[in-house]
């Protein structure tokens, strides 16, 4: 394995055709999909709440959030636990690809023409890898921008 | 010496005592304010501050033992008549009083406190009876700091001194720590039993013996030993002399002698967390218990009936425990508020009366540390815009002097507090006013809006009716943060007021959020809890029954008409083919009364409340949620935000 002192670990996934990735930091766990209570009447990008070892913990479908074609949960979408201020919140995502170093070279500036949906305040850049393009996307930021809409 | 022993590990426990002496000093003097004849009050004063300015003397924070030292030669003037507890006194006092509690927050943060040289003047100055400031005059030195090289032996003969600790110090090693200290000002330690070392590993002892090289004031300075807090005893003997010679030693002075029965609670601190985790894991035995129950029912085992009853009846107990000592009174909360009321009132040229009645009631912490704010706010409130001005309050005919009052009293399962003022009422033709001002109402609406409609204004962020904004309610923010504040409790709040005579808010809390009675019901294939309080029964009724009142369907209960919810329509989920019979729940909040049709009824069982987080707070219709046995979720509906859809 490379060791480079100017890179970190990103957790990478995919939504839709697109692939994301969060800063492993951030990630509490991950979970495959379980019974997720739903929520009538909440946002729409919510998609409910887990229980996760006796707390309460809202799962937001970040396909809805990011405005992508919504799509039913299977056996490789996962929930992404993000701890949050104290209080963890699940990201549901179509599947969990890998773990991977970035180098902060390799990481390009936000460029303007950022899809739809995806609002640049959440995104920290666009990773080059191979023939790759990987969003980094900050999930706090994501969460504060979410919580104001609703 | 024990210099060598950091300070900074006896802080905490002094900052913990000193905050409580502080506590009673303000509750105190607000209370002295109103009767400035109570010599018993100045007396109570006194030895607080006395205490406060020896415990900061040993601890060398200086800073605080002279402006203690200052307020209690003001004390000490007053209890000799030489000046009277009113007016510039009464506010220096309170100044004085006010830089303590700085002071003791930068020891806290473990910073050195600012001293106060203008405010010992002056301190200084009204103790004289001088109640004009005067030029500031140097301070004398404080006359108690003996100089090392000052030191004559008084006795060739080494000196013991024996001390017993009270059985209730619940920290002897740090009061061991801190006679050591003061000893050794005035005499030379060869030796202690415990020793140092063990007195600075914290080993739990209840008495200490020092033999000492005795200096110049060594006396004086066992006297003062035998005057501090937690201390049964103190006896001093010459090496060689049989114990029993021994003498007893007096405490220094009679009226610090009494400091000692200011009581501290004899408790044990445990972090909120860990009352927290204890909860929960009560909350799973509960959970586990239920289907403990359930299974032993189903088995018919005498011997496991028995082991079973038996579980269950600890389990209660448990539970009742636990959640009792999450429980303290209202009052903790209260304490400051007088003193608040008293400050704002002055300081708009206001007489204010306040009583509290009811505030031993208990409450759950996580209640209680929510509900200070918006009490606080109502407060603001009443002193600012309800309280009218002296001259208004003479015009009206009312006596110059207002009231606040706030009355807690249980109800059923619920706790209301009352706050009142018997000031000038809510001018609902001004909330009119603004209303069409604002464009929330048209003035049609205005003039024929009722009174509740137009009270409820009043909860809406931004909207405030008094002309000038005021550095006290700020600018119409409150009310609504009071309401969210109530709302988030899982309580209400309601305002009743007629012009002239005064505004009520009445605040409905529950005990406890943790742990509820709760009926199970099913819609769609989902649970739900619906809380025990809000329901007044279950009903089935025919289809038949549902009549429609315009658009919205109603059904009849032994003659009275309510209106009917059907709880899929509300969550916006399909309804089922129609049925014959509807499973109803007859809800109530506050003064209104509802069905909610559901799919199904459950059980009846007590369920630990959990809050939802931010995202999903402000979703009507839900309230929290609680984790079955099975592990699954249920929701818990909020009844109160389903009528008033």
């Amino acid at each position: 394995m490379t060791y480079e002192s100017n890179s970190k670990q990103y957790i990478a996934f995919k939504l839709d055709k697109e692939e994301f990735a969060f800063d492993i930091s951030s990630v509490k766990e991950i979970f495959p999909t379980q019974n997720i209570t739903k929520v009538h009447r909440s946002p729409s990008h919510i998609e409910g709440v887990m229980n996760l070892r006796g707390k309460l913990v809202t799962v937001i479908d970040l396909r809805k959030r990011f405005k992508l074609e919504a799509r039913q949960p299977d056996e490789t979408s996962r929930i992404i636990v993000i701890d949050s201020a104290g209080a963890p919140v699940g990201f549901l995502v179509d599947e969990v690809t890998e773990v991977t170093r970035l180098a902060t070279e390799s990481i390009e500036p936000v460029p303007a023409y950022v899809a739809d949906g995806i609002e640049s305040e959440y995104v920290i850049g666009i990773a080059k890898v191979n023939d790759r393009l990987i969003t980094l996307v900050d999930p706090l930021k994501v969460l504060e921008l979410s919580s104001e809409d609703s | 010496m024990p210099e060598e022993i950091d300070l900074a590990k006896y802080s905490k426990l002094f900052v913990n005592e000193a905050r409580e002496y502080l506590r009673s000093l303000n509750e105190t003097m607000v209370e002295l304010e109103k009767e400035p004849d109570d010599m018993d009050k100045v007396e109570t004063m006194f030895r607080a501050c006395h205490t406060i300015k020896g415990m900061a003397g040993m601890m060398g924070f200086k800073a605080i033992t002279e402006t203690a030292h200052a307020l209690e030669d003001l004390l000490n003037a007053m209890n000799s008549k030489k000046v009277k507890a009113t007016g510039n006194a009464v506010d220096v006092i309170f100044r004085g009083l006010d830089a303590l509690e700085v002071m003791i927050i930068s020891i806290e943060r473990g910073e050195q406190a600012e001293e106060v040289p203008d405010l010992i003047d002056q301190l200084r100055e009204v103790a004289k009876g001088n109640l004009r400031k005067k030029a500031a005059k140097k301070a004398p030195p404080p006359k108690e700091k003996i100089k090392k090289d000052e030191k004559e032996p008084v006795a060739t003969r080494k000196s013991i001194l024996f001390i017993r600790f009270a059985r209730r110090c619940s920290f002897p090693a740090a009061r061991a720590f801190v006679i050591m200290k003061e000893v050794s000002r005035t005499a030379t330690i060869v030796k202690s039993v415990p020793s140092e070392n063990d007195i600075d590993q914290e080993l739990v002892f209840e008495e200490l013996t020092i033999t000492v090289e005795p200096e110049k004031g060594f006396e004086e300075m066992v006297r003062r030993i035998a005057a501090m807090h937690d201390i049964d005893e103190v006896k001093v003997g010459s090496e060689g002399e049989p114990i029993d010679k021994w003498k007893s030693v007096v405490a220094a002075k009679a009226r610090s002698a009494q400091a000692i029965d200011t009581p501290i609670a004899q408790t044990i601190k445990v972090g909120m967390n860990k009352l927290d985790e204890l909860l929960d894991d009560v909350s799973e035995l509960v959970i586990a218990r239920s289907r403990l129950v359930e299974k032993t029912t189903a088995h018919g085992d005498r011997d496991l009936a028995d082991i079973t009853s038996h579980i269950d009846k600890l389990t209660s107990e448990i539970q009742s425990k636990v959640l009792g000592i999450r429980m303290i009174p209202l009052e903790t909360v209260m304490a400051r508020f007088p003193r608040m009321v008293r400050d704002i009132a002055k300081n708009q040229g206001k007489e204010i009366e306040f009583t509290v009645d009811g505030g031993n009631i208990e409450l759950d912490r996580t209640v209680i540390d929510k509900i200070s704010d918006p009490i606080m706010h109502i407060l603001r409130n009443c002193v600012d815009h309800g309280i009218e001005s002296l001259n208004d309050r003479k015009k009206a005919k009312k006596r110059s002097r207002g009231h606040i009052r706030i009355v807690a009293s249980k109800q059923q399962d619920h706790v209301l507090i009352e706050i009142s003022d018997d000031g000038r009422g809510i001018d609902y033709d001004r909330i009119r006013e603004k209303a069409v001002g604002r464009r929330l109402m048209t003035r049609e609406e205005a003039d024929t809006a009722l009174a509740r409609d137009l009270l409820d204004l009043l909860f809406q962020a931004g909207f405030s009716t008094k002309e000038e904004v005021s550095q006290v309610s700020g600018r119409g923010v409150g009310l609504d943060i009071v309401r969210k504040g109530v709302e988030d409790l899982g309580g209400s709040v309601m305002i009743s007021s007629s012009k002239g005579a005064g505004t009520t808010f009445s605040l409905w809390l529950p005990f406890t959020l943790a742990i509820i009675d709760a009926m199970l019901v099913s819609i769609a294939d989902q649970t739900y809890a619906v809380p025990m309080g809000t329901i007044s029964e279950s009903h089935r009724f025919d289809v038949s029954d549902v009549k429609k009142i315009r658009t919205r369907e109603v059904v009849q209960l032994r003659g009275e008409v309510m209106p009917l919810i059907r709880m899929r329509t509300f969550f916006g989920i399909h309804e089922i083919e129609q049925e014959a019979e509807l499973s109803v729940l007859v809800v109530q909040s506050r003064e209104r009364r509802a069905a909610l049709a559901v799919d199904d009824l459950m059980a009846h069982q007590q369920i630990v409340v959990k809050s939802l987080d931010s995202h999903l707070r402000k979703v009507r219709g839900i309230s929290g949620g609680t984790i079955l046995g099975s592990g699954k979720i249920a929701l818990i509906l909020d009844v109160d935000s389903i009528l008033e859809a």
